[in-house]
């Protein structure tokens, strides 16, 4: 019986979903296999949460209410043993008719797969997909973030599932940004046969050569005789075209909540209330070149984080050639400080009150600007 | 010179903007003045053999001694130039005086206008700055420094002075007569092209050792006062001091500090507005800002006065509002369509200025005249 099966039992408000026993691996898997189109892929956003896990969040924020645009319509819980997905509860989501038109009740479930982690998986269409996710976060926010990786980190989940399957993976570069350009740039891998495209390795010592940040890779198996594509991006996002579930989630799912969870907790007791010489510890992250070097890249920066929708900031000092800046969290009212340092380096300083959650989520968006995708949390002096 | 025919008439929204900009350099300023004061605090902490300590931050300087060499009579008004940073050693003996100035503008005409303003106020300092009254009241002998901090590299920017004060007033050799330093940035990359390990702020000396014939002088001399900018920028964000004097009295400072360092541990009502009083607020700054000198609450870094007056600011440019106990404020949740709150911020309070002619038209009018004077030369 899965541990949080046990856990979600109890709860009283549970009682209005219908909770049936099943075998996670195999629904799973059947859910790849059956997808309405081939050419679709089988879409998968990861999220992590630091306090509570999903089921409780998905309680207190009424996630399991009927009528509203989603809600949890169906839990299933484990009855096999299997390694992998084992111990995870699969929640099916309902959603209404003027929400998401067109699907049927079976095409998105949330994976619940240990405390800390879990992932919204559907057959539908990117862009109907992209609007589930974004509301359900909505819906628990802050309680849960957006997994975020850096290019280095995506280059250490691969190699390593790379290494473990012995699939000879290759990467497909036009699908990759480049430093500094929002636009997808159509490098000259397109078009050729998957044996001549670059491998992860040659394609990251390039990428290093060529100061470029990839943040979306497409990978496809060179040397397989199970089939193996997906696309995979820094945000958390996972396309499944060709491949098991069962290893998706334990070669890319898993390691992504792992990285994701260990970032949240990096930024953990940092505030000035939380420290015990009342001094804030500031997060520092590097950048393997110079990113602040002229007036422009100074604006270019603060366009960006004026993008992010949860902040309010107030400039004290703006180039020449550092930058300074308060922030202000408008959903959780946390406050912290940003600073370039040199021309390669952030600090993000909290204040009074900062939760991790709302710097790391700050960290995530500063970083998922293409040239900044590269950045490095620095290790604690 | 021939002035141009004066240009008067300006529209509501030319002025408020340009009183903005001059709150946004004054707001600056500051920054930089709390700034240097721990940069320079730490510089002297390293190094004890120099026996100085940042003594104000800040004050008038009045001449004990007047042009002729005589002692000046008490009641005297005649007030000298006002420090950004004073430095004196124990025995107050010796001091340093510290201008900080701001980057210029970009806009011609402003550029004028400020680089005429910096030539005014080189003039106050232009006396011999020996025999001035520092704020203990004690009489010494002060070098300045002056330390701009904009782009263009600082000898650029002394020689736009210089090329004014030439064609202008040519008998007006300003510059260099005195005991005089300029501390300047140094383009930070350009530091990093000459293999320097650490990126540094320097004092470069202009006979400054020839005049003053103390240990720190002679030493800036010959090997400039240096300052590790890392890991100052790494202290202040670690430190808990935000204040070094007095902020600007139109309380920007201030506000941004309530909202951006106190405002995630005040109370927050239904609509997100902070909910706090003084006496919250003062808790809070006595809990994680204590006095610069252990105990003493004259050198507390937030002083109640600031605090109350940033509240009153607040009410007055319609961003508070006392609830029924008169003693309670609530303070309007930033907005999502503005989500740059000091540029809101310096609007509003430019448009309460404005209005209440507390700084009124006049700073802009006499700017423009100036600049259209300016640019004729």
């Amino acid at each position: 019986m899965s541990l949080l099966f046990l856990g979600l039992r109890d709860r009283g408000k549970w009682g209005k979903v219908g909770i049936l026993p099943g075998d996670i691996a195999l629904i799973a898997n059947s859910f790849v296999k059956n997808r309405p189109q081939k050419n679709r892929g089988i879409n998968i956003d990861v999220f992590v949460s630091r306090t509570n896990s999903f089921h409780e969040l998905a309680i207190s924020k009424d996630l399991v209410k009927v009528g509203e645009k989603f809600w949890i319509a169906e839990t299933r819980t484990s009855v096999d043993q299997n390694a992998i997905l084992g111990n995870s509860v699969m929640h099916f989501l309902g959603y209404s008719e003027d929400f998401l038109p067109g699907y049927s009740r079976l095409q998105a479930f949330v994976l619940e797969l240990e405390p800390r982690g879990f992932c919204i998986v559907s057959s539908f269409r990117r862009a109907h997909h992209d609007k589930l996710a974004r509301n359900l976060l909505m819906k628990l926010y802050p309680g849960a973030t957006r997994a975020f990786l850096t290019s280095r980190d995506m280059y250490r989940i691969i190699s390593s599932a790379n290494k473990l399957r012995k699939y000879d993976l290759r990467v497909r570069t036009d699908f990759a940004r480049e430093s500094g350009e929002d636009e997808e740039t159509a490098l000259e891998y397109h078009g050729k046969p998957v044996q001549e495209l670059p491998t992860i390795d040659g394609l990251f010592r390039a990428k290093k050569n060529l100061r470029r940040s990839l943040t979306m890779y497409k990978l496809i198996a060179a040397q397989s005789k199970i089939p193996f594509e997906i696309t995979f991006t820094g945000e958390g996002h996972i396309s499944l075209y060709e491949g098991g579930f069962e290893e998706i989630t334990s070669d890319y799912v898993t390691p992504v909540i792992d990285v994701s969870f260990e970032r949240i907790k990096r930024f953990s007791k940092r505030s000035m209330s939380e420290t015990i010489d009342k001094k804030p510890r500031p997060i520092e992250i590097d950048f393997e070149s110079d990113q602040f070097t002229t007036a422009g890249d100074m604006k270019s920066l603060i366009a960006h984080i004026q993008k992010y929708s949860h902040c309010n900031y107030s400039i004290v000092h703006s180039g020449n050639p550092h930058l300074f800046m308060y922030l202000m969290d408008s959903k959780e009212h946390s406050t912290f400080s940003l600073r370039t340092l040199g021309s390669d380096k952030l600090i993000i300083s909290p204040q009074i009150k900062t939760s991790p959650e709302s710097m790391a989520r700050f960290a995530d968006h500063l970083l998922s600007l293409p040239k900044l995708s590269d950045g490095e949390i620095a290790p604690e002096d | 010179m021939e002035k141009l025919p004066q240009r008067t008439e300006l529209t509501d929204e030319e002025v408020i903007q340009a009183v903005a900009s001059d709150l946004e350099r004054e707001n600056t300023r500051y920054y930089w003045t709390v700034y240097l004061s721990i940069g320079l605090m730490d510089f002297l902490e390293r190094h004890p053999e120099y026996d100085m300590k940042l003594t104000s931050c800040g004050t008038r300087m009045k001449p004990a001694i007047d042009e002729d060499g005589n002692q000046k009579t008490e009641g005297d008004d005649e007030v000298g130039p006002k420090n950004d940073i004073l430095l004196q050693d124990t025995k107050n003996l010796h001091g340093i005086l510290i201008e900080i100035k701001t980057s210029y503008p970009e806009v011609e005409e402003n550029l004028n206008f400020a680089v005429q303003e910096d030539i005014e106020q080189l003039k106050s300092f232009d006396r011999n700055v020996t025999g001035w009254k520092g704020a203990d009241g004690k009489v010494s002998e002060y070098c300045i420094i002056l330390m701009p901090y904009h782009e263009e590299a600082p000898r650029a920017a002394v020689a736009r002075i210089q090329y004014y004060l030439d064609a202008t007033d040519p008998e007006n050799r300003l510059l260099f007569i005195h005991p005089f330093a300029i501390w300047y940035w140094q383009q930070l990359t350009s530091m990093k092209k000459l293999s320097l390990s650490k990126e540094i702020l320097q004092i470069f000396p202009s006979g400054i050792g020839k005049n003053v014939g103390w240990k720190l002088g002679e030493y800036i001399e010959k090997h400039f006062l240096e300052i590790d900018l890392e890991s100052l920028f790494r202290r202040f964000d670690r430190e808990k001091y935000r204040f070094g004097r007095e902020p600007p009295n139109n309380c920007i400072y201030t506000i941004e500090v309530i909202y951006f360092i106190f405002g995630g541990a005040l109370r927050r009502g239904p609509d997100d507005q902070i909910i706090c009083t003084l006496d919250e607020i003062m808790t809070l700054a006595e809990e994680y800002f204590p006095p610069w000198i252990p105990d003493e609450t004259k050198t507390s870094q937030l002083q109640r006065k600031w605090v109350r007056d940033a509240l009153v600011m607040l009410e007055n440019i319609g961003m508070a509002r006392r609830q029924a106990d008169n003693r309670t404020y609530e303070l309007a949740a930033p907005t999502k369509r503005n989500k740059d709150f000091s540029a809101n911020l310096y609007w509003k309070v430019a448009e309460y200025l404005n209005k209440h002619g507390k700084r009124g038209a006049a700073t802009p009018l006499r700017r423009t005249e100036e600049a259209t004077t300016l640019r004729q030369f």
